[in-house]
């Protein structure tokens, strides 16, 4: 029988063929699914596939570990986890075991933990959730021989316990390759304040002992290549943490407010990280400390974007005065629950006062931004002002903070509510410096995005009222010129926006959801609304 | 110019800097300063050797494809236009132009024969990969018992 053309190629060649195969276009969300289920597809052709599969370390060095990758029934003894011995622990996890031998003693792994509760709405016990700490121990026991190997670390999991128990596990394991870490607790945030399981903070691979510093020399020797660290609902004895030094992007999340660093441990932290360029704040800032001076605050001076998402609480506004971000380009604000220790206007505010660094920022993104009715009636009182040829009595403190990003070249709305939008339109009365004396925020827009997809009628509002302004006399107004709108909506609201704008609204106008408008009388999808507005 | 004789004994004449795409060749040519004698390839057949050829010829003057630093990362599968519509229209002489550019050495005829069959196996069952390529399934009742066990942790990851 004449063998199968692709049969007949060397079998070093064969490995490359099934490599390129088995390494390209993953997901970008690296499911750990596809890893296995690529692997196993490949390795049950034929024989010979079989054999390159199975002796290539290249093909098996993602070790992905969900909850069914333990054998539940074998027994571990609860009462002692530290006395599982390797060969028990290679029972209890049989096929992350045999990946890790397949993977061979050289090449650099990539760990993606994901434990989800079968039952998601319940929360994480031990009678729903049969991984135990002492499932966390056994994993770390087959794991901790490779740590040196580790490139990647994604612990992902509903309940914290397994997270805490595998860092405990890796505690003092040296991982020279270790580029990106990530912590992550997925249960949602009410449910775990439902159901707090935070325990005492623990040994960690990123705490060092009570008695060691947490030193430069410390993070090099243990972590040389750190990167990229995230922790999300998954706190940690910051006073000990160790990855403080080199790092180029960090994210904090879902911290309990008592878990939170405290301002000189977040001080201590931040200020380590001079490289530091990316930084990603959710419910993770520290309670107010009446003991920090009001000239004492955290400078990131490499840092160039900021994502900060916040509580109308006075933790947000304490932070916002004590911190200073010098070089800061991007900035992505995401407002959160509305708490009554402040308003959003006062958030706004204390950024418009604390941040110097709001007037160099050419990319914005705000995110649910929602004030109370009462600021509606201040921007009616502004509008009047203009019209009266005065200066407002009263003017939103949104307004001002759109005026201090005063070299903004991209402005992204995202669900964000009537008030913001008019902030962003209403020009302001000002004979003493401008000529015209009505003057517009954000002059230098060079693409506006509006995305309300629960209120299209917000977004249909905001284009007649920019219409209005930006066709007053020139002689009262310069109209602000955005090169890219982009707005997102259904296709066939394409009639109804043309109707409300005019050919200065933009140089482009696009559908950010579907990519084209529909146009009542016009057979063809249109990609850019303008060019059908100035034929 | 020099030539090249294939297998079964036709001659193809190139200059020297589309040979040099060929490790293989280039290190045989320091050698070689008198270009009369034709370079003998008895593992390439005319057929596949004239294709060689005209990818050499088309990629004279690129840079040398560089070794991936981590060959354990992701890569995505990206071909260029007119090497996808070389290598597609070739597509039954496939193999045979992966085993020449292997033997001759020429990184980037080898990275896009591999790249192209890789696409054409991304994302097909076993069994439309044995269909797609003439396979018999030649894994003993032992073998796939001893599959089916592992699967049951696998499958559950």
């Amino acid at each position: 029988m004449v063998p199968a053309p692709i049969l007949t190629l060397p079998y070093d060649l064969v490995v490359e063929i099934l490599l390129t195969t088995y390494l390209s276009d993953y997901p970008s969300d690296l499911d750990h699914q596809d890893y296995d289920y690529e692997r196993r597809i490949l390795s049950q052709v034929c024989k010979s596939w079989r054999d390159a599969v199975l002796d290539t370390p290249s093909f098996w060095t993602d070790i992905p570990i969900t909850t069914d990758s333990a054998d539940f029934t074998v027994q571990l003894d609860y009462s002692d986890p530290l006395q599982v011995l390797p060969d028990h622990a290679r029972k209890v996890f049989p096929y992350i075991s045999k990946i890790l031998e397949r993977s061979g003693r050289v090449l650099p792994l990539r760990i993606h933990m994901d434990l989800e509760v079968p039952d998601s709405d319940r929360p994480p016990e031990f009678d729903t959730f049969p991984w135990t700490i002492a499932h966390s121990f056994a994993l770390g026991n087959i794991l901790m021989p490779h740590a040196a190997r580790f490139q990647r670390l994604q612990l992902s999991s509903q309940a914290l316990h397994p997270i805490i128990g595998l860092l405990s596990s890796l505690a003092d394991q040296s991982m020279p390759l270790l580029e990106y870490a990530e912590c992550t607790r997925t249960r949602p945030y009410k449910a775990d304040l439902q159901h707090p399981d935070f325990p005492e903070p623990s040994s960690s691979c990123f705490a060092s002992p009570a008695e060691v510093t947490p030193s430069p020399e410390l993070k090099n020797h243990l972590f040389p290549q750190l990167r990229h660290f995230s922790l999300s609902g998954v706190p940690q004895l910051w006073s000990q943490f160790i990855p403080r030094y080199g790092l180029v992007s960090l994210r904090l999340e879902w911290l309990p407010e008592d878990r939170c660093p405290t301002y000189f441990e977040l001080k201590n932290l931040l200020h380590s990280q001079q490289t530091l360029q990316t930084l990603r704040l959710v419910a993770s800032t520290p309670m107010p400390d009446s003991s920090v001076g009001p000239d004492d605050k955290i400078l990131l001076p490499n840092l160039t974007e900021l994502s900060f998402s916040f509580n109308t609480s006075l933790s947000t506004v304490f932070f916002i005065e004590h911190t200073d971000f010098p070089n800061l380009v991007s900035l992505d604000l995401v407002q959160m629950l509305v708490f009554e220790e402040c308003t959003p206007s006062h958030v706004y505010d204390t950024m418009t006062l604390a941040w110097s660094c709001l007037w160099q920022i050419s990319h914005l993104t705000l995110r649910y931004v929602n004030f109370s009715s009462e600021e509606y009636e201040t921007i009616d009182g502004m509008e009047l002002a203009f019209f009266e040829e005065r200066v407002p009595l009263h003017s939103p403190r949104m307004i001002w903070f759109f005026f201090a990003c005063i070299r903004l070249k991209t402005l992204h709305l995202l669900e964000c509510d009537k008030h913001t939008l008019q902030c962003l339109l209403t020009p302001v009365w000002s004979p003493m410096i401008a000529n015209p004396p009505g003057a517009f925020s954000c002059r230098e827009l060079e693409r506006l995005e509006i995305e309300n997809h629960y209120d299209v009628k917000i977004t249909l509002d905001f284009l007649k009222v920019n219409t209005f302004w930006s066709n007053l006399p020139t002689s009262m107004i310069t109209p602000r010129k955005v090169n890219v709108m982009v707005v997102h909506t259904m296709p066939h609201m394409g009639s109804l926006i043309k109707e409300v704008i005019k050919p200065n609204t933009a140089v482009e106008l696009r559908n950010g959801s579907f990519g084209y408008f529909l146009v009542h009388g016009v057979e063809d999808e249109i990609e850019n609304l303008m060019d059908h507005v100035r034929a | 110019m020099f030539t090249l004789l294939s297998e079964d004994g036709i001659s193809f004449q190139a200059e020297r800097d589309v040979l040099e795409r060929s490790v293989l060749l280039k290190n045989m040519l320091e050698d070689v300063q008198d270009s009369s004698n034709s370079i003998p390839l008895p593992n390439v057949a005319s057929a596949v050797l004239e294709k060689v050829l005209h990818f050499c010829e088309h990629h004279r003057g690129d840079p040398l494809p560089v070794p991936e630093e981590d060959e354990t990362r992701m890569r995505k599968i990206v071909i260029e236009d007119w090497d996808y519509d070389f290598i597609s229209a070739n597509c039954d002489i496939v193999f045979e132009i992966i085993m020449a550019a292997n033997y001759l050495d020429i990184k980037d005829l080898l990275d896009l024969g591999c790249k192209y069959v890789a696409s054409l196996i991304k994302g097909k069952s076993t069994e439309q990969i044995r269909e797609l390529f003439h396979i018999v399934n030649d894994l003993t009742p032992e073998e796939e018992e001893k599959i089916k066990k592992e699967n049951q942790w696998a499958e559950a990851v």
